[in-house]
């Protein structure tokens, strides 16, 4: 897969942050007029996918790839303080915003494609699920281009939210969307590639994979334990994890992967993506992709 | 490359196991019952495809249901530790287990108003789409293919679609697909407000005086794998396609063409030509523009002559993110009796110009279509193949 544009939004807040960053401005200059009746968690989503598609005609059977962990919070949060604390029903597109599928309904009218659009989830690997259904359908011909984007809001009030996602006391609260537009078209330019991300159940699975790479760095888009610091340090030698605050509270780990993605094209070196889905007392799940520049 | 269904089972309105689902879909059981409520400042009634059980049982049934489900099919399969590590598990829902956070939230505001409870009540205290189906793939030790869909109505169909998909990549050996819907206000009281709901009760797809749906709750586990020869009957899913309608966020194009192209998608996809298709699973709604607009698509598909089209959710109720596995599940229950399902006492509408099977007859080998249709534009058509064992030996 060959990447053709990437784009990454990322906002850490203390819990005691009243109010969020506006999005619109990240909006305007692709679409001039004011879009009416969407929430934050659909402006995340169309924020991250036209900054990413950057005003390019894409075909219209584009794949259109909606990775979330959460889905809409804020908007299903207040329909039902709306039925149980207030008694009163929901007004019609306040619930039609609470659906999975509303904020790819925005974004692709705005992109003008009428592909495949799917919105999977993963816990941790929500980026990772999206990637492979792109890279499946890409890889079997069904399409030539795929737009693959991660995204999930902060809802307000910050301190509830902090007690839905069950994070600890002192950690920032995140939002962020994080995007890849992806062709299997060839050109003669050098570019970035993307392989096929691989499943693994367990540690060791990933380090018998990781022998065969040939890669010397790696970035985890987890904090490693220790102890898995330590077995892949002890394969690939340099392994880096991801700046951004708050990757395991959403589907975010693509940051880390175009964090990588940057990386790779600026010292020419391949690398290895690395996600985990992780939750106490049990030893978790990975997704491994490796990243090259490809001449 | 095809996947063959190896195991089915269905609970809804018209029962707990696939046998008696398939039973009283034969025997034409419309089961909805009224739901009050009482609360709210104008106190509703509405109608509900409840399950058999309770409808104010305990909202966390959903998770022991998916997890008897789930056991089941994997008992029933025999599957060892190895096969259970190379089977996916797909799930989907549109609105997974937001009616246990209604219930946890309900509870913490009574508590609240009587001092005894929590001083902050949370409103959609559970979040994560993939929480439900990483908790079973931990417990029956799952392939870490294990993944979650929200595309509304289409939620499961669209599970089922890409289980076939990895299953043809090599991925994954075995698939488990599951669609679960069950009762939450939230859900209800929208429907209500989209004024979506059938004043009558009827839920009569494809009428001319069809006037909206009525909602119902479910859950169904299709699983996918490697055909098994000795069955009498062979049901395979063919493959199929999504496109996107961004027309309306509410209704496809009326005029048809954006689901004619789904459909279109899904027979190339599969290799199938229109006229092979022996019946038509329509996603039928009995809301005046799906109808309208799925009509136009049908007969723009199948321009000479319609092969058999049902609808199944004047049984069932709608169950928006669980229809595509529930529907698939019930007609495949169907076909594996060699039954063609039927909507007895259909009104033939002349404007939309579609009749539907009103005779319960045999079932022919050769390809179904199933089309299911979501909010947001999001459509998606499948093909199934059936093949009786005599016919295959040939």
């Amino acid at each position: 897969m060959k990447l053709i544009s990437h784009y990454s939004l990322h906002h850490s807040f203390a819990r005691d942050q009243a109010e969020l960053p506006d999005l619109r401005a990240l909006i305007a200059p692709w679409v001039p007029q004011r879009i009416r009746r969407i929430d934050r968690y659909i402006e995340l989503c169309v924020a991250g996918g036209l900054n990413c598609v950057a005003g390019r005609q894409l075909p219209e059977n584009t794949g259109v790839y909606l990775a979330t962990r959460a889905g809409a919070v804020s908007t299903p949060a207040e329909v039902m303080e709306g039925i149980f604390a207030q008694q009163d029903t929901p007004m019609p597109l306040h619930f039609v915003n609470t659906l999975g599928n509303t904020a790819g309904f925005y974004l692709t009218q705005l992109l003008h494609t009428k592909g495949n659009t799917v919105v999977v989830a993963q816990e941790q690997l929500s980026f990772e699920a999206a990637l492979l259904h792109a890279w499946l359908d890409l890889q079997q011909g069904r399409i030539h281009t795929a737009l693959v984007g991660g995204f999930d809001e902060a809802a307000l009030p910050l301190a509830q939210h902090a007690r839905r996602l069950g994070v600890d006391a002192q950690d920032e609260i995140a939002e962020g969307s994080h995007w890849l537009l992806l062709s299997t078209e060839t050109t003669n330019t050098a570019a970035i590639t993307l392989g096929n991300p691989v499943y693994f159940a367990d540690v060791e699975e990933v380090l018998e994979w990781l022998r065969e790479q040939d890669v010397q760095h790696l970035q985890c888009a987890f904090n490693p334990t220790a102890e898995e610091q330590a077995q892949l340090t002890n394969v690939v030698g340099e392994v880096q994890v991801c700046t951004q605050t708050g990757i395991s509270q959403g589907a975010f780990s693509g940051g880390s992967l175009i964090e990588l993605c940057a990386r790779v094209e600026q010292f020419g070196k391949s690398g290895i993506h690395l996600a985990r889905n992780f939750s106490h007392g049990d030893a978790g799940s990975y997704c491994a992709l490796r990243v090259d520049l490809s001449q | 490359m095809t996947a063959s269904i190896r195991y089915l089972d269905a609970r809804s309105a018209l029962g707990l196991s696939l046998d008696e689902c398939v039973d009283n879909l034969l025997g034409g059981h419309k089961p909805w019952r009224w739901l009050d409520f009482p609360n709210l400042q104008e106190p509703l009634q509405l109608p509900y495809f409840a399950l058999p059980e309770s409808a104010d049982a305990d909202a966390t049934r959903i998770y022991s249901h998916l997890q008897d489900m789930t056991g089941k099919a994997i008992a029933a399969q025999d599957l060892d530790s190895a096969q259970r590590a190379r089977t996916g598990l797909f799930i989907g829902s549109s609105s997974y287990d937001v009616g246990v956070s209604e219930a946890n939230y309900f509870l913490a505001l009574e508590q609240q108003a009587q001092e005894t409870g929590a001083a902050d009540p949370l409103p959609m205290g559970i979040v994560g789409y993939g929480k439900m189906a990483e908790r079973l793939r931990r417990e029956f030790q799952l392939s870490p293919h294990c993944y979650s869909y929200s595309t509304a109505c289409t939620s499961s169909a669209n599970a089922l679609l890409y289980a076939q998909r990895l299953l043809a990549a090599g991925l994954i050996d075995n698939a488990l697909v599951i669609g679960v819907e069950f009762f939450n206000q939230t859900t209800l009281l929208g429907f209500h407000s989209l004024g979506l709901i059938s004043p009558s009760q009827r839920l009569a797809p494809f009428a001319a005086d069809r006037d909206g749906l009525v909602l119902g709750e479910a859950c169904a586990l299709v699983m996918l794998g490697r055909a098994d020869e000795s069955a009498p009957v062979q049901l395979e899913l063919c493959g199929g396609a999504i496109a996107t309608d961004n027309h309306s966020l509410t209704a496809a194009i009326a005029d048809g063409s954006s689901l004619a192209t789904v459909i279109a998608a899904a027979l190339a996809e599969t290799g199938v030509t229109a006229s092979a298709i022996k019946g038509v699973k329509a996603h039928g709604t009995a809301s005046l523009m799906n109808d309208e607009a799925e009509a136009a698509a049908i007969k723009h598909v199948f321009p000479e002559s319609l092969p058999a089209v049902f609808a199944l959710k004047q049984f069932c109720g709608h169950t928006l993110g669980a229809s595509g596995a529930l529907e698939l599940a019930l007609a495949a229950g169907c076909l594996l009796r060699n039954r063609l399902p039927s909507n007895p006492g259909h009104q033939f509408d002349p404007a939309l110009g579609v009749a539907l099977n009103i005779q319960a007859g045999a079932a022919p080998d050769g390809h179904y279509l199933f089309n299911c249709f979501a909010f947001g534009g999001n459509n998606n058509a499948l093909v199934l193949r059936k093949t009786s064992r005599t016919e295959a030996l040939q």
